[in-house]
């Protein structure tokens, strides 16, 4: 659905990334969608997209414009921190220490703000891959048991079944 | 003491043991047919290793102070397996964890679970009946053949008793734990009855009333230690969330948990407390619920075909009336909610007249049928509904295969009226999840018409629309978005691309009465989900 908005925005001239966001913010995803696909600078365009895809609450496209923007080596380090907070939302650790690693890997330096939210995903990270090792432990664990168990259990049937009683019944 | 008498509570008990088995594994592991499977083959090899050991054990000297031993040892064991539910199942479902996540160890975890917890219990269970009917035999009255069919005739009356016991007086009435301690109790006391009248040898120097002493001592230290460890256990909530109210009910365990204070008060009737499982949810006002909350897609059919009078819904899985409430504050001004909810656990609706705001008895405007099945209810009804929603889950991941299948669709668009819709709340990790995919089919089969899916913003649930004589309105088109009221933002975000996607009407459906997948596919679903990435 294209709203009259944007439509006169295509013909008025270019919409920023920034109009995009504030379209979302109001709730007009399709028209956001729309002015973000009119930004010409990639990386902003990207930016706008996969603001507005998180505002709709469709964090597996945003995550899927986060990578696509990656790929094609038009990221940012705003759109890796946004790209992590997704993942995380999403419980994918390999998908949020991808973006956070390449976060942390930036030359220029990071603003205090991008910083202090790469640090507590950081954090939140852990946790998540913390508990996912967990996960993994227990499932050893479990697989343990369930073999040793029923191989414990088949021998003494087994060996029960198939071997002479050789005590005395009582008369 | 008749010996037969002995071989009926053993029966009991083994039923008890594995009926209320799943329901101790449930707020880990649910109650899936995968979780039933595994509980009852570990209690059947364990009941027959029991077997083999009480043929080997009756031979013995003295069968009756086997029997009492083993006996004891059964009751011990069945009074501490509430006390050890919860360390034995964290040992293989860490908490913290979602349900994809927790997807493919649920199965392993469950089996390894019940070979921990049930395997010792059934196994001393299983040595029971030949003791019993050695010592029968060998009271002189009975030939073997008879000895073994009077014993295995108390046996299975007493299974029997323990089956229907267990399910309809037991649980709901008394709960898990008084149930568990209660069948152990009753086993530890018949077998100290036989280890006391046993002719068990004293040696010299000791009073004869000691080893007896010593079994009733032990054997009340094992009773009175499983009761103090099973009450230690409460119910864990997460910090600032209040327990209202928590009961065993014939189908679930559920609870009613409050959050927030004031307005932002926020209540949730959870089942089987696991992996983020609710079944309904509550705010003090009624109307949309914060984002994220599926409940508010089914809102939307109200404002495609907005008209004044009454507008009919049918709910399929009512739970504690969630849906009326979010319905009932987002119509249309000139709308009015009629509607009828079928809910299969009637505890859940009186759970919901108390603590969620269910309307009571008597409206005629809000008609709950409780205790019914939603494909057996649909047969009975007779009116025609502008609306029927479909949010009917069991074991908190699993769509009911009998309201999933081309038939119940076909039965359930007969029940609409004129251009209505049905709505179904599917659990699903993207649009091409395979449970989706299989649903969105069969109901396109079943309504002749194609079906919409829109993935409901902030959540892992997707909605699907299909109307009896037309289609819904397209997300890319003008009509989807309403112009004015509550539910632009939510339909605004539905209509992005990549939010939706249409089924066409198959050939045949994928899902019918006679060939139904859908637990499988909710495997492979959960399966699909864990193996996602960059």
């Amino acid at each position: 659905m294209i709203s009259a908005f944007a439509l006169a925005c295509a013909f008025v001239g270019p919409p920023d990334r920034d109009r995009a966001i504030e379209l979302a913010r109001e709730g007009r995803f399709t028209d956001a969608l729309f002015a973000a696909e009119l930004e010409p600078d990639p990386a902003r365009r990207a930016e706008a997209l996969l603001y507005t895809r998180l505002h709709a609450g469709d964090l597996d496209g945003a995550l899927r414009v986060a990578r696509a923007a990656r790929l094609a080596g038009h990221s940012s380090a705003w759109l890796e921190e946004r790209e992590a907070y997704a993942a995380l939302s999403v419980r994918d650790a390999v998908w949020a220490r991808t973006a956070l690693d390449a976060l942390a890997a930036r030359p220029e330096g990071l603003g205090v703000d991008l910083a202090a939210a790469g640090a507590r995903w950081r954090v939140e990270l852990d946790a998540l891959a913390s508990t996912l090792a967990d996960r993994d432990r227990a499932a050893t664990r479990a697989r343990t048991v369930t073999i040793l168990g029923t191989l414990a259990l088949s021998a003494a049937a087994l060996a029960l079944a198939f071997t002479r009683d050789r005590a005395r019944p009582s008369p | 003491m008749p010996l037969v008498l002995v071989a009926f509570a053993a029966g009991a008990a083994t039923m008890t043991v594995e009926l209320a088995a799943v329901r101790l594994l449930a707020p880990w592991y649910g109650t899936s047919s995968a979780v039933w499977t595994n509980v009852i083959g570990v209690v059947l090899g364990a009941l027959s290793l029991g077997y083999l050991v009480g043929a080997r054990a009756s031979t013995r000297r003295d069968p009756r102070r086997w029997l009492g031993f083993a006996l004891v040892a059964a009751g011990a064991t069945c009074a501490w397996l509430p006390a050890l539910a919860r360390p034995c199942a964290r040992l293989f479902l860490p908490d913290g964890l979602t349900l994809e996540e927790a997807g493919p160890a649920l199965a392993l975890g469950s089996f390894a679970s019940a070979l921990l917890l049930f395997a010792p219990s059934a196994f001393l269970l299983g040595t029971i009946a030949p003791l019993v009917a050695e010592c029968v035999q060998r009271g002189g009255d009975a030939s073997a053949g008879a000895a073994t069919g009077r014993v295995l005739a108390a046996s299975t009356v007493g299974s029997l008793a323990g089956t229907f016991g267990t399910t309809y007086v037991f649980v709901p009435l008394a709960g898990l734990s008084a149930t568990y301690l209660g069948a152990g109790a009753l086993l530890v006391l018949l077998g100290l009855a036989f280890l006391l009248r046993s002719a068990a040898r004293v040696p010299a120097g000791v009073p004869a009333g000691v080893p007896a002493g010593v079994a009733a001592g032990v054997a009340c230290a094992i009773v009175v230690g499983a009761v103090a460890f099973a009450r230690l256990e409460p119910p864990t909530i997460q910090a600032g969330e209040t327990l209202l109210e928590r009961r065993e009910t014939r189908y679930q365990s559920a609870r009613v948990v409050e959050s927030g204070v004031g307005d932002s008060r926020f209540r949730r009737l959870e089942v089987n407390e696991s992996l983020g499982s609710f079944q309904s949810v509550w705010q003090p006002a009624t109307g949309l619920l914060p984002e994220g909350q599926y409940y508010n897609a089914f809102a939307l059919p109200a404002w495609w075909q907005p008209r004044a009078g009454p507008w009919r819904v049918l709910v399929l899985g009512l739970g504690a009336g969630t849906v009326w409430r979010v319905i009932e504050g987002a119509l249309p001004s000139d709308m009015e909610l009629e509607t009828t909810g079928v809910e299969i656990d009637p505890d859940v609706v009186e759970l919901g007249r108390r603590w969620l705001d269910l309307p009571g008895p008597g409206r005629a405007d809000r008609v709950v049928v409780a205790g019914v099945d939603g494909r057996a209810a649909l047969h009975h009804v007779s009116r025609r509904f502008d609306l029927v929603v479909l949010d009917a889950y069991q074991n908190q991941m699993e769509i009911p295969p009998q309201l999933a299948s081309v038939e119940f669709f076909e039965q359930a668009a007969q029940s609409l009226a004129t251009d209505g819709t049905m709505a179904v709340n599917v659990g699903a990790f993207g649009l091409e999840d395979p449970v989706l995919e299989a649903l969105a089919s069969t109901m396109a089969r079943g309504f002749r018409q194609r079906v919409l899916a829109v993935r409901v913003p902030f959540s892992r649930n997707v909605a699907l629309f299909a109307r009896l004589d037309s289609e819904p309105p397209d997300p890319r088109g003008s009509d989807f978005v309403p112009s004015s009221g509550p539910l632009v933002r939510l339909a605004s975000a539905m209509a992005i691309d990549g939010s939706s996607r249409w089924f066409d009407v198959p050939d045949r459906a994928p899902l019918t009465d006679d060939r139904n997948p859908i637990e499988s596919l909710q495997r492979a679903s959960v399966e699909r989900a864990t193996r996602s990435g960059p």
